[in-house]
């Protein structure tokens, strides 16, 4: 019955998503310049993560009334949205003459004449300023449409994201399918973003914004968008990897980061055919005089561009690259970009984004530059199911005389750690995802072993792109710090020689 | 021909695996290593059986090796190793499986090539 029940869910999310892209197709013919770029798609890209959750429901899981509900109800809502999205856009074709100009043309020079009126008579003055004034009126109106849209959207995807958590609140919800609604949270808080993105528009028509100077932590919000990201590839056959050298609190504006990396990396996509790869690199970019920056790489193995064509890319004839570029330089960073024709494209954002006080960063996983601790005689195990792996990684912290033990998975981890006398490991080093329980199970079982150092061994889970969205889950399960796979050498030691540092300090306090 | 040119040709990222292993010597032995390894011949013979351990298990494997060594195309074996890791729906036909296995197969024989120019100097 609940299998039924749930057929009939994945078949309203088929005919969602059908939906969601005419709707999103005619909202881009429209050419909205102020409409955040990657909306449209995100009601297609949410119904298609529904989706996938009723499938793994209904074929893996044993589907229950409670997640039946919610993911009927999710259909609905769904459904609701667009023919909200459809409304609101029928109403702005309406209003609007195709031949309309961007919104960033009403600029003072815009609306001032072109020539003295006293070169020109009155007759032709007159319908001019008219005409100007008529067409700031439509766009003003459009701005209002906008603002009245993202407030409609704001409730259903609200209630998407609520009917989401409650589905991951459900014990009995199988893990593939918790994994696509971790998926399906992490799109619905950055459609929420672009939703205040768009009030934020808005509200800078009556001259009352600027870029925002908020606390939040770098890796929340590439986690919201890697899971967009990595929904967009997926579909489209792509690599996508998420290489996070630097992470900290920061001050600055979110959602024009957020809004920034989601263009270019849908521009990636967009630009990329399969089997190719798209990556985003983030590092810092200390060095520039006193400003602590962050460094973001967008690379595409893609169909790049000629010269011709990137001299003139943010001239205004790609809209979205332009507004990207307006929305870095509003938050006092710089865009640049390189491209080769058949060899793809990387665009570079540098941003001055300070960290937040350190006060405020309660658990800061800033990677500092660290205190030369020693690591020689140190005792590292290493949690890795794939040998290969692990026996690089020990090969490679050798050279600072650092000891290593194998576990084959999170079970035999935990034995290890177990059976060995307090001390004897000064960290552990997870994959994050393994087959015989994984990191996060292996943390929080080792976090509530009674034993003097089982709250302070430093855990370091080693993450996959693809799995992003489980960083926050895992430090909630007592692991410390994240790194992007690959390790990177320098990153993964001086890491190790922090957090062992502290580790060693915190129980030499507590002796 | 030095560790730079071969990545080139290769289409590898020398950037990335420097990253990671930091001093060329480690890298000049390890991607020497890589075919010796057997590890992308084991994916490729895994595909021949279509045994879903075995293809996790050689594609687990291939993409871990191959990320470390900034060989990311090769890397790109992690949609196998996604694809039949216990658990994971399917998502694609068998058809799709072999024509992504003879993609990896030509890309690791350029490689290999590549490496075999290389310790030839």
């Amino acid at each position: 019955m609940f299998r039924l029940l749930i057929c009939l869910g994945c078949a309203l999310m088929a005919y969602n998503i059908r939906d969601s892209v005419d709707v999103a197709r005619r909202v881009r013919q429209l050419e909205l310049p102020e409409l955040p770029p990657k909306l449209p798609f995100l009601p297609a890209a949410l119904s298609a993560l529904l989706l996938l959750c009723g499938l793994a429901a209904g074929i893996f899981g044993q589907p229950g009334p409670a997640v039946t509900v919610i993911l009927l109800a999710g259909g609905v809502l769904a459904l609701v949205m667009n023919h909200l999205l459809e409304e609101v856009a029928q109403r702005a074709a309406n209003r609007e003459p195709p031949e309309v100009e961007p919104i960033e043309f009403i600029a003072p020079e815009f609306t001032a004449p072109h020539s003295s009126p006293a070169e020109r008579g009155p007759s032709e003055n007159a319908p001019a300023a008219d005409e100007l004034a008529a067409e700031t009126a439509r766009l003003r109106a459009r701005i209002g449409e906008l603002a009245a849209m993202s407030r409609v959207l704001r409730a259903p995807t609200s209630a998407i994201r609520a009917l989401d958590r409650a589905a991951l609140d459900e014990p009995d919800a199988p893990p593939c399918c918790r994994e696509g609604l971790e998926a399906l949270d992490l799109s619905a808080q950055c459609l929420l973003g672009l939703i205040d993105g768009m009030q934020e528009i808005a509200r800078a028509e009556d001259g009352v914004s600027a870029p925002r100077s908020e606390t939040f932590r770098l890796s929340d919000a590439l986690g919201r968008v890697s899971a967009v990201i990595q929904a967009l590839c997926g579909e489209k056959g792509l690599t996508y990897y998420v290489s996070q050298r630097a992470d900290r609190r920061c001050l600055g504006d979110e959602a024009r980061l957020t809004e920034a990396l989601l263009a270019l990396l849908d521009n990636a996509v967009r630009y990329t055919d399969a089997p190719g790869i798209v990556r985003l690199d983030v590092e810092r970019a200390d060095g520039d005089g006193d400003v602590r920056g962050l460094r973001f790489t967008v690379s595409d193995t893609g169909v790049g561009m000629d010269a011709a064509r990137l001299s003139s890319l943010f001239d205004g004839s790609a809209r979205s690259l332009a507004r990207v570029k307006r929305l870095i330089e509003e938050m006092g960073g710089a865009l640049t970009v390189q491209s080769e024709q058949n060899a793809g494209s990387t665009f570079t954002v540098t941003l001055p984004l300070e960290p937040a006080e350190e006060a405020e960063d309660a658990r800061a996983e800033d990677i500092p530059a660290p205190p030369k601790r020693s690591l020689a005689g140190r005792r590292l195990l290493i949690v890795e199911d794939n040998p290969a792996n692990a026996r690089l990684v020990a090969e490679l912290l050798s050279p600072e005389g650092v000891k290593t033990e194998y576990a084959e998975s999170g079970r035999r981890a935990l034995a290890l750690y177990n059976g060995a006398p307090p001390g004897y490991f000064d960290a552990i080093l997870m994959d994050l995802r393994m087959a015989e329980m994984d990191s996060m199970e292996a943390a929080r079982r080792i976090r509530a072993l009674n034993r003097p150092d089982a709250k302070t061994v430093p855990i370091i889970a080693l993450t996959s792109g693809s799995l992003s969205g489980n960083v926050r889950h895992s430090l909630a399960a007592g692991v410390n710090v994240h790194l992007a796979k690959p390790a990177d050498a320098e990153l993964l030691n001086d890491t190790l020689r922090r957090l062992v540092g502290d580790a060693r300090e915190v129980e030499e306090e507590q002796a | 021909m030095t560790l730079q040119e071969l990545y080139h040709a290769i289409d590898g990222d020398y950037e990335q695996a420097m990253r990671v292993l930091r001093i060329e010597k480690l890298l000049d032995k390890h991607i020497r290593k890589l075919a010796k390894s057997g590890v992308v011949d084991a994916l490729l013979i895994a595909g021949e059986g279509m045994e879903p351990t075995a293809l996790f298990e050689t594609a687990h494997a291939a993409k871990g090796v191959c990320g470390n060594l900034g060989l990311t195309k090769l890397a790109a074996a992690s949609d196998i190793a996604e694809e039949f890791r216990p658990g994971n729906p399917r998502r694609m036909s068998d058809g799709e499986v072999h024509d992504r296995l003879n993609a990896i197969g030509a890309l690791y024989r350029k490689t290999a090539e590549g490496i075999a120019q290389y310790e030839n100097g």
